[in-house]
């Protein structure tokens, strides 16, 4: 059921009508009961993971309390004497108890995360290359990426630690604990939420508001342009230009590249405001997982606005925890015993964002050029955190104004231009067929293309293309706005013709160009894959 | 009336540890970000003036000038959104340890 069909237009309306019909206290019963049946109706057998990835969690969820309220006993027998125990060991075992239950869940779940993703991919390949078919020596699994997989594990794993580091409760009710996994507008592509913040909003109930209702229809409807009208076209020429890359060469490859850059955000984005707007109608507040990332200035801050929920889990989950941990801490200590400060400062941070942007890059998928486009984002990051600094400096040397707009928009562009090369690094089967793409478009000569016609033989005829640059173009303008106004409220401001006005334009703009022609799969969003 | 001294003393001496503290803070921070007016600042991390970088940079050091083990649980933006809230971080710290 795809989050644009018409299916999931009916579905939303019926969990609506009986969300607002039933009584407070049953409003998460119900959310429940359809988030499930949304995830079997999609996944069928598959569902079966998400069934043990919420089992898991909550039994390893009660584990870890158990071990802190067994920690925080021992301390109190061992200050009223009753207990002969050293203070410092009993917290080392409560510490032992902890992360052995955080490690038997990162197995069970990334664990299934790792093998259903990966395995089919690793070893059709080791076959083909070793021993002559994909069906060789070691069987493939031919399973099948249950719906929505990286997503609710990460927020499973999330949630766990959290409960680890005590700053969150473990959830007593396994419903509810199952409700936080399974939510559906969520589990198709995020945002990966964080149990202090979605629990409060799924559990309390909530009383039926039009406001919520006209506000999240506003958010689904400008999801929807962005998905259909920009993303879904985009695609067209993405997938003509690079499936059939020998055909193609140098600024042909820009223009799809460029595309392509519209194509991700246009289709990640905008199913994110679907998510959320879907959410909003039920009175629930999702956290943004975009703040219009093209308008960065420089590659870190480019990901601080890109699926930002992912960034933060990386941060949190394993930035912090690797380059704070003990080995890190020593290295750091000699390094500035032996009189190296700036090594000692940077190292660890370094070496912990390149691991990230690696595991990053595996997310993605299996494959050489995958872990190439984590490396590429990695470094990027590491050089942008260790020369910023020293480049403003430069700057201000230079006498180059950096606080003046043609200055921003160079930054912009600048940082634009790298994020679409690095989306070319993976956009193909393999490297090496990216490396050729990479090499045709630094050595382009062709600039014909942009004078000859050459443009509408990219895939899209020339109607299509104005579609989509002007769409384009809208999305701009109103990210703008949104850059220094919060547009809903503005819009809130006006007469109710101008609002309707808008609002049948839009549906109007996602009927007529939206793409539903041949080849369009109604179920296809990019990230579902991930 | 000597028990009232010997108070005033360590509240002294309290005060004047406390003061070191801070001051020594500022100086890592001043060193680690000087673009940044730390003494006005009060929302480091919750307006993203301090990154993930600058986080892990700063927690080394505060590690090694006062002999402290700042842990992942530690990094929560209330210990670090101010100068105030890391004394008070390093000074639990220092007591639980």
């Amino acid at each position: 059921m795809s989050l644009t069909s018409l299916n999931f237009f009916v579905f939303l309306f019926a969990s609506l009508v009986v969300y607002f019909l039933l009584s407070e206290k049953y409003q998460w019963r119900w959310l429940l009961a359809v988030s499930c049946f949304f995830y079997v109706y999609c996944s069928k057998t598959l569902s079966v993971f998400i069934a043990v990835t919420c089992i898991s969690t909550y039994v390893i969820s009660l584990l870890i309390e158990r071990s802190e309220f067994r920690y925080k006993d021992e301390m109190k027998r061992i200050k009223s004497g009753e207990l002969k125990l050293d203070k410092k060991l009993a917290k080392k075992q409560n510490i032992r108890r902890k992360r052995l239950c955080i490690w038997a869940a990162a197995l069970i779940n990334v664990g299934m995360l790792v093998v259903l993703k990966f395995w089919d991919l690793i070893f059709t390949d080791i076959n083909t290359k070793f021993f002559g078919a994909a069906e060789g020596f070691v069987p493939l699994l031919h399973i099948g990426l249950p719906l929505g997989i990286s997503f609710y594990t990460f927020q499973a794993v999330g949630y766990l630690v959290d409960i680890y580091r005590k700053r969150v409760a473990a959830e007593h009710n396994f419903f509810k604990a199952a409700l936080f996994i399974t939510f559906f507008p969520q589990i198709v592509q995020g945002p990966i939420s964080r149990f202090d913040q979605l629990s409060v909003e799924l559990y309390s109930g909530h009383k039926f508001q039009s406001r919520n209702l006209t506000d999240g229809f506003y958010l689904m409807l400008w999801g929807m342009f962005k998905k259909m009208v920009i993303a879904d076209r985009a695609g067209i020429m993405v997938d003509y230009v690079f499936y059939d890359y020998q055909n193609f060469s140098g600024w042909q490859f820009w223009v799809a590249a460029f595309a392509y850059a519209f194509q991700m955000y246009g289709d990640f984005s905008g199913g994110i405001d679907i998510v959320r707007g879907a959410a909003k109608m039920f009175g629930i507040e999702m956290v943004d997982n975009f703040e219009r990332p093209y308008f960065s200035k420089d590659i870190p801050e480019f990901w601080r606005r890109w699926h930002t929920t992912l960034g933060t889990w990386f941060r949190d989950y394993l930035f912090y925890p690797m380059s704070l941990s003990s080995t890190a801490q020593k290295i750091s200590k000699s390094l500035r015993k032996k009189g190296h400060l700036h090594l000692a400062k940077m190292l660890p941070a370094h070496v912990s964002c390149i691991v990230l942007w690696l595991a990053n890059g595996a997310w993605h998928g299996a494959g050489t050029q995958y872990i190439v486009f984590g490396l590429y984002h990695g470094i990027l990051t590491v050089l942008s955190e260790e020369y910023h600094a020293k480049l403003v400096k430069l700057g201000d040397k230079l006498h180059i104004n950096q606080s003046c707009a043609s200055w921003s928009f160079f930054q912009m562009a600048r940082t634009f231009f790298l994020v679409a090369v690095g989306r070319v690094i993976y956009i193909t089967p393999n490297f090496g067929a990216s490396l050729t793409i990479l090499k045709s478009m630094f050595t382009a000569k062709n600039v014909g293309i942009f004078f000859n016609e050459g443009l509408y033989k990219l895939g899209l005829d020339r109607p299509d293309l104005y579609v989509l640059v002007f769409a384009c173009m809208v999305l701009l303008v109103v990210e703008i706005f949104q850059e220094r106004m919060r547009i809903r409220e503005w819009l809130y401001g006006q007469n109710l013709y101008f609002r309707w006005g808008l609002a049948f334009g839009l549906i109007f703009t996602v009927l007529v160009f939206g793409v539903y022609g041949h080849g369009y799969d109604a179920a296809g969003f990019i990230y579902m894959q991930y | 009336m000597a028990v009232w001294q010997s108070f005033g003393k360590i509240n002294y001496f309290i005060k004047k540890g406390k003061r070191k503290m801070r001051e020594e803070i500022m100086e890592i921070l001043t060193e680690l970000r000087p673009d940044v007016e730390f003494e006005k600042e009060k929302k480091l991390i919750d307006d993203g003036i301090l990154d993930s970088f600058d986080i892990v940079s700063l927690v080394g050091e505060l590690n090694d000038a006062f002999d402290v083990s700042i842990n992942v649980q530690d990094l929560l933006p209330e210990n670090f959104n101010c100068v105030d809230a890391m004394v008070e971080l390093i000074e639990n710290l220092q007591e639980e340890e």
